[in-house]
Parts: C-alpha cells; sequence; structure tokens
C-alpha cells in the first residue's frame, strides 16, 4: 500500500514514522508540509522520495495521514476525499460532532474509509479491562469516572506553536488532551450513546482550560451507567480511570505501561494487581499502540478486517466534546477571565 | 530593601510556577511571571497571578518587558534535542544576561550537574561531571550565564537545586511510585543524605537571596540541615496512608554504593570499553539460545559427528545458560543517587520554613491527584 504523510510535526517524526517504516507492505511515496523545508528534511533522514508543501503536487496514492492541527482539517479532508484517499487522522477527528458527522458522510459518499489516532485504545490496561468487563465477572457496569491533568506537563512550546492558536488547536484542554480521555472511557465501557447531564467549563482569554462534566453512557449490552469525568491544564486532578460495577473495581492508570488494579466489592480493602505484562518503558508502549493502530487502519483499507465509521473515528467521544460545550453554555456556568 | 521588582522566567513550569507564588505570597516582593507562550501564561494567570508572554530568548524582546524590574528569577531550561538546546540555551543566557544588565540574575540550576552518583570529593564542586542531558544542559548554562553575566556586569546568584520535593512536584510523584514499588528498597535504609529540598525551603531561600544578597557566586541548595532519604520516605509515606519502604541489606548497598562510586571516577571511554568487552564476552552463549537456526545447525552437526560424550558436554553447558544467573545484588535498578553522598562545595545559609509547613499540603495533594473520588455523581 502506497502512503503519504501530510503534516511534517514532531508526533509524524517521533511517533508515527518510526513505526510505519517498520509496518510490512506499505511504502511512504511523500511527506507534505507547509513548511518546505522541513519537508525537505524529513523527506532526506526517512529517505522518502518525495517532498511537497502543497497538496495539489502530491502523487496519487492509496491512502494518507493527516498530522496537522485539527483546526486546519477540513480544508485537507475535502481534498484527500477528492483524489480518493483513505485517510487516518491524528486525534482529535474534527473540532465538533457537526463536523466529524460530515466529513464521515464524504467519506461514506466516496466509499473511503477514515481512522483516528485514538491509539489509546490499543493500551494493554484498556483492553484487558474493557475485556473484563465484557466477561461479565463484575457484574453490570455502574460509573466510569476519569481525570487528567496536563498541568504538569513542560509545554515545550515557542511561540510559532499551533496550541498558541485557538482555532488551529480546537479552543483548548478539552479537545486537545480529554478528547483521549474521553474515547478511552467510552471504548472500555462499550458506549454507543451518551448523554452530558452537567458541565463546568473554565475559559481564559477565550481557551478553555478545564472542564468538569457528568451524564450518563448507554451501553452495547443493553445497560446504562453514570460518566464523569475531569480534565484540567491549571491544577491536579485525579489521574486515571475508574470503573465501578456491582462486583467490584477496575482502576486503570493513564501510563500505558502499568496494569490494572481490580477490587472485589466484598472487601474492598483487599486488591489485586494485574501488572503489565511486557515491562518496557513508556514510549516503547505508545509506539506499540500506534503500530496496532495502524495496522487496523490498512486492514480496515484492504477490507480485511471489521471497520464501523463512527466507531473508528471516535464519533461518540466528538459527541460528548460538543455535549460539554453546548451545556456549560446553556447552564451559565462557563467563567471567563482575562489574563492580568 | 522592599517593594522589589521581580520575574519568574519559566513561571508555567512545576518549580517556576511555585517561586512565583511563594514570592507574591511575601509583602516585601512583588513578583510577575514571565512566560515564552500563551498556553503557559495561561496556566500562570488561571492562578490569578500576574503574568507576562515574551519571546524569553530574545535578548531584546526580554529587556523591554523586564525593563521595569529589580531582578529576574530563571526557572526556565529550555529541552530540544541535543544540538538544538545548546542553541538554546546559548540564546536564553544571553537574552538574561542582556535583561539583567547592572542587575541581580538568580539562576535555578540543578545539583543533576555532579552526576547521578553525586560523589563528596572537594574538586567536584569546581569540576562537576555531569553524566545525563539534564545535567550537562544545566552545567553549559551555568558556563554561559557566567560568561554573559560578566560582559553585561550583572549580577549572577548560581543555585545548585537538589531535588525538589512537595505537593505537584515530579520528585514527590516518583517517591509516591517507588513507595508503592514491592521491589524498591531503600539503600543504607536511608541514612544517607537525600540532597533534596522541599519546595517552601527553596522559595524562602529565593527570598532572602533576593532581599538580602547580590552574591555573585554559586551555591548548593538543600534542605538545611539535610534531609535523609529514610525521613523523605516516610514523609511521603504519612501522607499517602501507605506502608514505610523497607531497607536494602546493608551488604548489597555497600556493594552498589562502591560500584557508583568507582564508576563515577571512570571516564565515559574506558566506561564503554569496559561494558563493550563484559557484552561482546556474553554474545557466544546468547545466540545458541537466540538463533533458532544456529541451534539446529549445531543439532545437526552433534548429530553426524558428536558422541554421547560430547551430548553430555553440550547440554551440561545448555543448561547452565540458561538457569538463572545468581545476581549478587537483585536490586540493581536502584538509582545511584539514592546511595550518594551530600553534594560538595558551599551551600546556600537561609531560614528553612517550619517543618510543618513543608508537610503540610502533601496530604491534601495525594487525596486529590492520587484517591478516586466518591460514588456520588458531580
Amino acid at each position: 500500500m502506497k502512503i503519504g504523510l501530510i503534516g511534517c510535526g514532531s508526533v509524524v517524526e517521533s511517533m508515527h514514522l518510526p513505526v510505519v517504516v517498520r509496518v510490512p507492505n506499505l511504502r511512504i511515496l511523500w511527506v507534505c508540509d507547509k513548511s518546505s523545508s522541513r519537508a525537505a528534511r524529513v523527506a532526506r533522514d526517512w529517505a522518502i522520495p518525495k517532498a511537497c508543501s502543497e497538496l495539489d503536487d502530491c502523487p496519487a496514492v492509496d491512502a494518507v495521514l493527516i498530522a496537522t492541527p485539527v483546526g486546519t482539517r477540513q480544508e485537507i479532508l475535502k481534498q484527500t476525499i477528492l483524489r480518493g484517499w483513505h485517510a487516518l487522522c491524528e486525534k482529535p477527528f474534527a473540532t465538533s460532532a457537526d463536523l466529524h458527522r460530515e466529513f464521515l458522510e464524504q467519506a461514506r459518499r466516496a466509499g473511503l474509509i477514515l481512522g483516528a489516532g485514538y491509539m489509546r485504545r490499543y493500551f494493554w490496561a484498556v483492553e484487558k479491562a474493557r475485556g473484563i468487563l465484557r466477561s461479565g465477572m463484575l457484574g453490570s457496569l455502574e460509573s466510569i469516572t476519569a481525570g487528567e491533568s496536563a498541568h504538569l506537563e513542560r509545554t515545550g512550546l515557542d511561540y510559532s506553536s499551533y496550541r498558541n492558536d485557538d482555532r488551529a488547536s480546537g479552543g483548548g484542554v478539552l479537545l486537545e488532551t480529554g478528547c483521549h480521555l474521553i474515547d478511552e472511557m467510552l471504548f472500555i465501557a462499550d458506549a454507543v450513546e451518551a448523554r452530558i447531564e452537567q458541565c463546568k467549563r473554565r475559559i481564559l482569554a477565550g481557551y478553555e482550560m478545564e472542564t468538569c462534566a457528568s451524564g450518563r453512557v448507554w451501553l452495547a449490552s443493553g445497560g446504562q451507567a453514570d460518566l464523569r469525568f475531569t480534565v484540567s491544564g491549571v491544577r491536579s486532578v485525579f489521574q486515571g480511570i475508574v470503573v465501578r460495577c456491582q462486583r467490584g473495581e477496575l482502576r486503570l492508570s493513564l501510563d500505558p505501561g502499568k496494569g490494572l488494579k481490580l477490587f472485589l466489592e466484598s472487601n474492598r480493602e483487599a486488591s489485586l494487581d494485574l501488572p503489565h505484562p511486557k515491562p518496557a518503558q513508556h514510549l516503547h508502549h505508545i509506539l506499540g499502540a500506534i503500530r496496532e493502530e495502524w495496522i487496523h487502519f490498512i486492514e480496515s483499507a484492504q477490507g480485511d478486517c471489521c471497520w464501523s465509521a463512527e466507531h473508528d473515528t471516535g464519533l461518540l467521544a466528538s459527541d460528548v466534546i460538543q455535549q460539554c460545550v453546548t451545556v456549560a453554555s446553556a447552564q451559565g456556568i462557563e467563567v471567563d477571565a482575562c489574563l492580568a | 530593601m522592599s517593594g522589589l521588582r521581580v520575574g519568574v522566567l519559566g513561571a508555567g513550569g512545576q518549580v517556576g510556577l511555585a517561586v512565583l507564588r511563594g514570592l507574591c505570597e511575601d509583602g516585601g516582593i512583588s513578583a510577575v511571571g514571565i512566560c515564552r507562550n500563551r498556553v503557559s501564561s495561561l496556566r500562570v494567570a488561571s492562578h490569578g497571578l500576574k503574568v507576562r508572554t515574551t519571546q524569553t530568548d530574545d535578548a531584546k524582546s526580554l529587556a523591554e518587558s523586564t525593563r521595569d524590574l529589580d531582578a529576574l528569577v530563571n526557572c526556565a531550561l529550555p529541552q530540544y534535542g541535543p544540538s538544538k538546546t545548546s542553541l538554546a540555551n546559548r540564546r536564553l543566557a544571553n537574552a538574561l544576561a542582556t535583561a539583567c544588565a547592572k542587575r541581580h540574575l538568580v539562576h535555578l540550576s540543578s545539583v543533576a550537574v555532579y552526576g547521578d552518583f553525586i560523589s563528596s570529593e572537594p574538586t567536584l564542586f569546581r569540576s562537576p561531571r555531569p553524566d545525563t542531558a539534564y545535567g550537562r544542559q544545566k552545567l553549559e548554562m551555568e558556563t554561559l550565564l557566567r560568561k554573559f553575566a560578566r560582559s553585561q556586569r550583572a549580577n549572577c546568584t548560581i543555585l545548585r537545586v537538589g531535588h525538589v520535593y512537595g505537593p505537584e512536584l515530579r520528585w514527590s510523584e516518583t517517591i509516591l511510585s517507588l513507595i508503592n514499588d514491592t521491589h524498591f528498597h531503600l539503600p543504607f535504609d536511608g541514612r544517607r543524605p537525600s540532597n533534596a529540598i522541599a519546595i517552601s525551603n527553596l522559595i524562602e531561600a529565593v527570598r532572602e537571596v533576593l532581599l538580602a544578597s547580590d552574591a555573585d557566586a554559586t551555591f548548593n541548595l538543600t534542605d538545611s540541615p539535610q534531609t535523609p532519604w529514610r525521613e523523605l520516605f516516610d514523609m511521603h509515606a504519612r501522607a499517602s496512608s501507605t506502608k514505610f519502604v523497607r531497607a536494602l541489606r546493608s551488604s548489597d548497598s555497600e556493594a552498589m554504593a562502591e560500584q557508583y562510586r568507582k564508576w563515577s571516577q571512570t571516564g565515559l571511554f574506558s566506561r564503554w570499553v569496559r561494558e563493550s568487552a563484559r557484552w561482546f564476552l556474553q554474545l557466544p552463549g546468547s545466540y545458541l539460545t537466540a538463533v533458532p537456526s544456529i541451534k539446529a545447525f549445531a543439532q545437526r552437526a552433534i548429530a553426524t559427528f558428536g558422541s554421547e560424550n560430547l551430548d553430555a558436554r553440550l547440554w551440561a553447558l545448555y543448561c547452565r545458560h540458561l538457569a538463572p544467573h545468581t545476581n549478587p545484588c537483585p536490586f540493581s535498578n536502584i538509582h545511584p543517587l539514592f546511595f550518594s553522598d551530600a553534594v560538595p562545595g558551599p551551600h546556600l545559609e537561609y531560614h528553612p520554613a517550619h517543618p510543618a509547613k513543608i508537610t503540610s499540603g502533601l496530604s491534601d495533594w495525594y487525596s486529590v491527584a492520587f484517591t478516586p473520588p466518591e460514588r456520588s455523581r458531580a
């Protein structure tokens, strides 16, 4: 399969390229970036035949990776669909659920496959938790609670970063960091529908810095469960996912190298550690998950595996994010502040 | 000196933000955060702190935006790949020295300049031997700042800060994670000095340097007196209601400390030669068990030309190779810094914060960041 890479940011260079060059039967024909010098350097470093700065100059391929900021994706996706290329998009897939559906509809009409870079679905603990829930050993799911802080990370950003641009970044922490967490929760719960009932957002100078929401999810198994999450770019919140069931509880760390902790209802104090079977460096697990994501995408594009546009692009996560925005504005509990 | 106006660079980072908050609590100092991007500035502003966004590695921009300030505290360290970081260090050092011409600059360096294993040999203070990229970058930044500050006649105080612990800080996260790691045992039962510093002590020390000293010198900055590892781990265990960490056998502690001490005194080239030789000597055995075709070829050759005696000897050799190695110390992954001595050289004298102030906040932070929320809905 011949592929092209659109966008040559650090995620492409440090995450996708090391994986893609080792996937069998995959050949990178070109890289495209608005900075021609960057595209040329990446092409040279990774022995890619062609570097372009305009999508129009890129030769035909079977599929592309779109790794440009989410706010710039609308026009790019339109062009790739017009040219008949399957596309794997970095997360978040779209800035709103409406736009997400529009992309899916365009791709469906053209008979193309779209994928989203929700690689956390392939983390060992996430797959294991989903498996345990499906087995029914803990009884039915009652609630799923999660949290993630992004405030202690080194930003490592200079002035040119797209994250300084509200439009390019999609507006804040919920879309940038939260989309992963929300998708992870919905994936573990095997949710088919979600409704956000309460949401509080903290917005500073037009940039969303914290969202705390709660609501309900409808499960593929037929039941319902509570959903609650907090994503913050400004303070410490509980980091991880807690899955509470009738007969016990599962706790997941956000670290891909960590395993699960299982608590049984009969004795909350006693817990069982289910450690990751292959202890390795953090980066090793991330790259492994990205490889799984690519293989799933390629097999979907070749018609070799089961694919669902809504599920594989994380439409429900986009829907939850859009509901958060709507509910928070409707309830009038958005807090806005300007820089001193 | 009251009404001192201070700018804190890198205020969006974990230490920078805490320093800025701490300085702002002091009535005698008016502090403002200085960040290089909008996202960091917003984080700082969300705490109700004053912040400015400027191109921190551009001398003109930084000088312009800090013109009204009396002193700068640098908590920033650009971190990219090694080559880009070096260039970024140079630009930042130049910008800082220019902005602080005839003013006071307090630069937070790190004890990482002494290497992973810190030896107390006195010459190490003047000629540090960092063995990590982070330590090398910190040392490079010190050297550049000294050079540029001299030419700009800026007063530059360099503080080689120990491992900073407290709520929301990486070191406390690491300690909490080690407490819960059943494989971790504390060398020397934690009697060695930790070379660590509580964030409240760091803030106090920076405040005293700003108010009382224009010292153009370099100091180590740790808890005063030094906190032993045991005390530090037990403090975190109490905050998280976790059991205390076990001690490593003293013979293992001694053996590993000696090994790390030797490593720290050996040059990189010599270590490379020794470690490569050790790796090379292990190769044939690994090949035999790891490459199926070699194994198959050997089996065929033995079947054709071998004898029962050779069979038995090879089988014994193979079993010996597969048998678990008897490791003199099963805890060889314990980081060298737990075996280290106290940092050598002059320590900054300051009035340490009250111990209660140091521990307060750790429990609150643990209950927020590590304990799942209750079942009730938001």
